[in-house]
């Protein structure tokens, strides 16, 4: 049994999740078709056999838990740093970077991005050729 | 009723776990506060309509404010120091310190876990320099309230060890001005008024097994004295410090624990009858344990389904009994109950993430061995020593704390790395055991096994009952005095 499910409506996580739900009764295959309109191919194998009604009831169980689990990814993608903010005050008294917007949302942010460069290496920062002011420095310690 | 994800308000809902129960929803947060809503009012919700339920009920409106479901209108202060009260456990440092005095017993229980040797056997003694050694380390550990808790075997058996122990680490304390709790956990076999006035006298609380009544509690406690009725013995013993605790001022009520097994099944009425006439005000309804040699135990066993049905029996029954005007209760219940109606967590070790091996508890063997937990001990006795973090003689509190085995467990049991247990709407009440799950599958990681299908009916039974005002009342009255809750964790 096979389900095409575009990602621009069910998130990968919300897909990822909802297959760790059913992980004890059915055996799972991913794929990607990353066509125009990119979609995730679940590969659906029950592990006991069952018959074509219990196929079925299997699948549309799934598709509910697949809108629990994309319903799940946006409140938990919109709400993260507010909860980030709540546990490093709660926990470490960490005091709130002033700048720090609590209602943006992450969204649009890829794990790629970086917008705080913590991966630009020291040089291309404040390498040799690079005339940064004691000062400027000091504020980013 | 269908649920629209494109028509969520960001702005206006905040971070909440749910679930589908009995036509409703019911909603909870990272600070266990909880919620049911109608389908209806669960859909007005996400869209960000809060006022559509104002309109319909003006107690839930500000009920989803209040407990800080509603974004836009989330009072961070309180937010902020509910979860630090919540988290507490997290900073108390390791303040379990369970040990074993001896391995040697003069019980076979069927089901035994804890892998006892014969009441002959030699070597199995905990003695005097190795004792002195484990004090000493557990003055290391930089908690500020230390519970030492003598386990077994049957720790009697070597009341010398014990009487050491208690008095060294009274007179350690002197200087180190820790809150110290000692505790012992016994069959009660080798007690005499002697010793019982010496733990009295050194405020020693004293916790025992009993099975309910005789026929049920001989067959699963076998003495091998044959002049000791386990049963007669035990029941002797907790009427006399029930005594101790009203008479002479004894801080500690008597406490006891039930293993539950097949043969309980059709006896809860009775076994908790039996607990109430021993002068208990409590029951502790646990299942059989996978530990150790507890699979010998094959015929006393039975499924997850079987154990929750004489759960909810039994609980039913108490609060019945509770009804009629009786405190008695249950102590799992207790436990999540003061997780959902409090704004604190008891910090039950097995019940909290992460759980408490390493962070919260440490076993100490009779050679000074040192185990994450007590049931890590227990599986050193099969030969697996995958759980031991150290001995006292040759390891600092630094190598135990930083122990791979420490972290390994703290990973593997903190709720938010595991996927289901992440987004299940019993996450703040909820905790797993890495140790179990090992014992069970060889992998510290393991979804939905027997014990999270129980933690999940019992819960979803209590947040039943909740939704009875009768019951809630009396189960806010069981959680109220916070100090009967300590003593019951």
């Amino acid at each position: 049994m096979k389900i095409e499910l575009r990602t621009k409506i069910y998130p990968l996580e919300a897909i990822l999740s909802t297959c760790y739900l059913f992980i004890d009764s059915i055996y799972f295959f991913l794929d990607l078709d990353a066509g125009k309109d990119e979609k995730v191919v679940v590969s659906l194998k029950p592990k006991k056999k069952l018959s074509d009604r219990q196929i079925e009831l299997l699948k549309d169980s799934f598709m509910n838990e697949l809108l629990y689990s994309a319903l799940r990814c946006i409140v938990s993608k919109n709400n993260k740093k507010i909860r980030e903010y709540v546990v490093a005050r709660a926990l470490y008294s960490t005091p709130p970077d002033s700048n720090f917007d609590l209602f943006s949302s992450d969204e649009k942010l890829d794990y790629r991005d970086d917008p705080l460069g913590i991966a630009v290496p020291w040089e291309d920062k404040y390498g040799k050729n690079k005339k940064v002011k004691k000062d400027n420095v000091e504020s980013k310690v | 009723m269908a649920i629209d994800v494109n028509l969520i308000d960001k702005k206006a809902v905040s971070y909440f776990r749910f679930k589908r129960f009995n036509g409703s929803y019911l909603v909870t947060n990272d600070v266990g506060e909880y919620c049911f809503l109608k389908p209806g009012w669960f859909n007005s919700f996400i869209k960000g309509e809060i006022n559509e339920i104002m309109k319909q009920d003006e107690v839930k409106y500000d009920e989803l404010i209040n407990k800080s479901f509603v974004r836009n209108k989330l009072d961070f202060d309180k937010l902020i120091a509910k979860y630090a009260n919540k988290h507490d456990f997290l900073s108390r440092g390791t303040s379990l310190h369970i040990i074993v005095v001896t391995l040697r017993c003069d019980h076979k229980c069927a089901y035994c876990q804890a892998n006892s040797g014969g009441i002959k056997t030699a070597g199995l003694d905990m003695d005097i320099p190795t004792a002195k050694s484990v004090v000493d380390k557990i003055f290391e550990f930089p908690a500020p309230e230390i519970t030492i808790e003598f386990q077994g075997g049957e720790p009697l058996l070597n009341f010398n060890t014990v009487k050491f122990i208690i008095e060294y680490a009274k007179k350690k304390n002197k200087n180190k001005e820790k809150k110290l709790t000692l505790s012992l956990v016994s069959n009660l076999s080798c007690l005499t008024d002697e010793i019982l006035k010496f733990l009295i006298k050194n405020d020693v609380s004293i916790c025992t097994s009993l099975d309910g009544p005789e026929h049920i509690h001989n067959r699963n406690r076998v003495s091998l004295n044959k002049n000791i009725n386990s049963y007669r013995n035990t029941v002797k013993w907790l009427r006399k410090i029930k005594i101790e605790f009203e008479k002479t001022g004894f801080k500690h009520r008597p406490n006891a624990l039930l293993t539950v097994t097949n043969r309980c099944f059709g006896h809860s009425k009775e076994i908790i009858d039996e607990y109430i006439k021993g002068g208990l005000d409590c029951i502790h309804l646990r299942p059989l344990s996978t530990f150790a040699l507890a699979p010998k135990a094959d015929s006393l066993a039975y499924s997850w389904g079987e154990f929750i049905e004489f759960y909810k029996e039994s609980l039913d029954y108490i609060l019945e009994l509770n009804l009629k005007g009786s405190n008695f209760y249950e102590r799992t219940a207790f436990i999540f109950l003061y997780k959902i109606l409090t704004d604190y967590d008891p910090g039950y070790m097995d019940m909290r993430s992460p759980c408490g091996a390493g962070i919260g508890q440490v076993a100490y063997n009779y050679n000074g061995d040192i185990y994450t937990c007590d049931e890590g001990r227990m599986l050193s006795r099969l030969g697996d020593e995958s759980f031991k973090v150290g001995n006292v003689k040759t390891d600092t509190y630094k190598n135990i704390i930083e122990h791979p085995t420490v972290k390994a467990m703290c990973i593997s049991s903190c709720l938010d790395n595991i996927p289901e247990c992440s987004q299940c709407v019993y996450k703040p009440y909820c905790g797993v055991c890495p140790l179990l799950n090992y014992t069970e599958s060889k992998n510290i990681f393991q979804p939905f096994n027997g014990r999270c299908k129980i933690n999940g009916a019992i819960l979803d039974y209590l947040f039943e009952k909740l939704q009875n005002s009768q019951y809630k009342n009396i189960f806010e009255r069981w959680v109220k005095d916070c100090t009967k809750g300590k003593a019951a964790l």
